[in-house]
């Protein structure tokens, strides 16, 4: 697997874009400076939303370059849902097996609902 | 002056302005405040789940743990269910404090980066760094939608820095002084720094608290001028600032020497929300009447506008 900054230069070689090209084509969220920084590595954890302004205009896929940045990772096993990362929390020191619970009373409670509407 | 990573600003944070200030459009808000909840909420696509009813989770799985449910959720201040487009906020927290978990909630929902890798339907997860930037980015989202960006600064200026000013706001915005207090000072255009405090278990003379600096916020001018000038993370009797703290102290002045060396006095201003305790700083020569700010001239005679 690449690196993202690998990934990164990949992509924009491919384009024949400059690295100023690509700042004026995110409407500036992206720096040349730092996309040259990405690419090299020298930067290896961008905010999400530069990877997201970044997927959009070389039109890939945005989860993979957060797979790539490390942000999104393979879910520990146990996990037995698909739809896991559908809920997001606020909560004060949850345990993996707290928010797990929780997890499965959300489905819980999405399954008696959809039983009560139909 | 590191920000633990709850209340840290994240680098999206002009994106997320941007996403706000679309949102408070489509909603109509036009500066009314505080921020109309329900058309927030509509303009979110959102409902609110109301309570959660546990009872019937845990009749329908008899073999699980009784009580670990409970005490998960009760450790949970709100969700967002992007599926079933609702989100919960625990109703047993304080009305003030209700607002930014929903809002919170809500700028889950409207920043695009986080709602496409939310809404995945594979077999991964977030990594902790991940989820610590998307908390940071909904708090911060949160305190935009519950203070409507510029709106509260542009009213802020109107104000006297100290606690009467916090708390008049925090009224008006519906907001918890502990969030008003935060965005008051780091919004200010003068040098003010609110320390954030707990005390700590040691016992004194007297009742006399010794505490610990949880965190501090400063206003952009006081950084520039003054630096940090709280490095030690415990505040003891004995020091100026604990004695005043714990009211053990005639005078409520307090002696900064800016990056010069000159010596400036402020003015120490304690408060205990009654979930934390905070000591207000601010410059003490220079203060501007919020009076003196809304006089207007009507008919050829003076009057205040409140």
């Amino acid at each position: 697997m690449p690196s993202l900054g690998e990934e990164l230069k990949r992509l924009r070689e491919l384009k024949g874009w400059s690295l100023r090209q690509v700042e004026e084509k995110t409407n500036n969220k992206v720096s040349n400076s730092y996309l040259s920084q990405l690419e090299s590595g020298a930067v290896k954890e961008p905010s999400p939303n530069v990877l997201y302004a970044l997927a959009k205009v070389y039109g890939v896929s945005y989860p993979a370059l957060m797979t790539l940045a490390g942000y999104v990772v393979p879910r520990p096993a146990g996990g037995n849902s698909t739809s896991r990362m559908s809920i997001a929390f606020s909560a004060m020191n949850l345990s993996s097996d707290e928010e797990q619970e929780v997890l499965d009373f959300v489905q819980f409670q999405r399954k008696q609902k959809r039983k009560r509407n139909s | 002056m590191k920000l633990p990573s709850q209340i840290a600003v994240p680098e999206s944070r002009n994106d997320i302005t941007q996403e706000v200030k679309r949102l408070l459009r489509a909603a109509d808000v036009n500066g009314r405040i505080p921020t109309p909840r329900a058309d927030i909420l509509a303009c979110a696509e959102l409902v609110e789940s109301g309570e959660l009813n546990l009872f019937a989770y845990e009749e329908s799985f008899r073999t699980k743990a009784l009580g670990f449910l409970h005490k998960a959720v009760g450790k949970v201040f709100g969700y967002l269910d992007f599926r079933a487009k609702e989100i919960y906020v625990d109703p047993k927290i304080h009305p003030n404090k209700r607002n930014f978990v929903t809002y919170h909630e809500v700028a889950h929902k409207i920043l695009d980066w986080q709602r496409v890798i939310y809404t995945q339907e594979d077999h991964s997860t977030l990594s902790p760094e991940c989820k610590s930037i998307f908390e940071s980015e909904a708090n911060y989202g949160a305190a935009e939608i519950l203070f409507q960006c510029e709106k509260f600064e542009e009213m802020a200026l109107d104000y006297n820095i100290g606690v009467a000013s916090v708390l008049e706001l925090a009224n008006l915005f519906d907001a918890s002084a502990h969030s008003t207090i935060r965005r008051f000072v780091e919004r200010h255009r003068q040098p003010c720094l609110v320390l954030v405090l707990k005390p700590t278990r040691l016992e004194h003379d007297e009742g006399v608290q010794s505490y610990v600096i949880c965190y501090s916020i400063a206003s952009v001018s006081f950084l520039t001028k003054f630096g940090d000038p709280f490095r030690n993370r415990f505040i003891n009797p004995g020091d100026q600032l604990c004695d005043i703290v714990n009211k053990t102290r005639q005078s409520d002045s307090i002696w900064f020497k800016d990056i010069n060396s000159s010596s400036h006095e402020f003015t120490v201003e304690p408060f205990d929300s009654g979930y934390r305790q905070f000591a207000l700083i601010s410059p003490t020569a220079k203060k501007r009447s919020r009076i003196v700010a809304r006089l207007h001239i009507d008919s050829g005679t003076m009057k205040t506008a409140r």
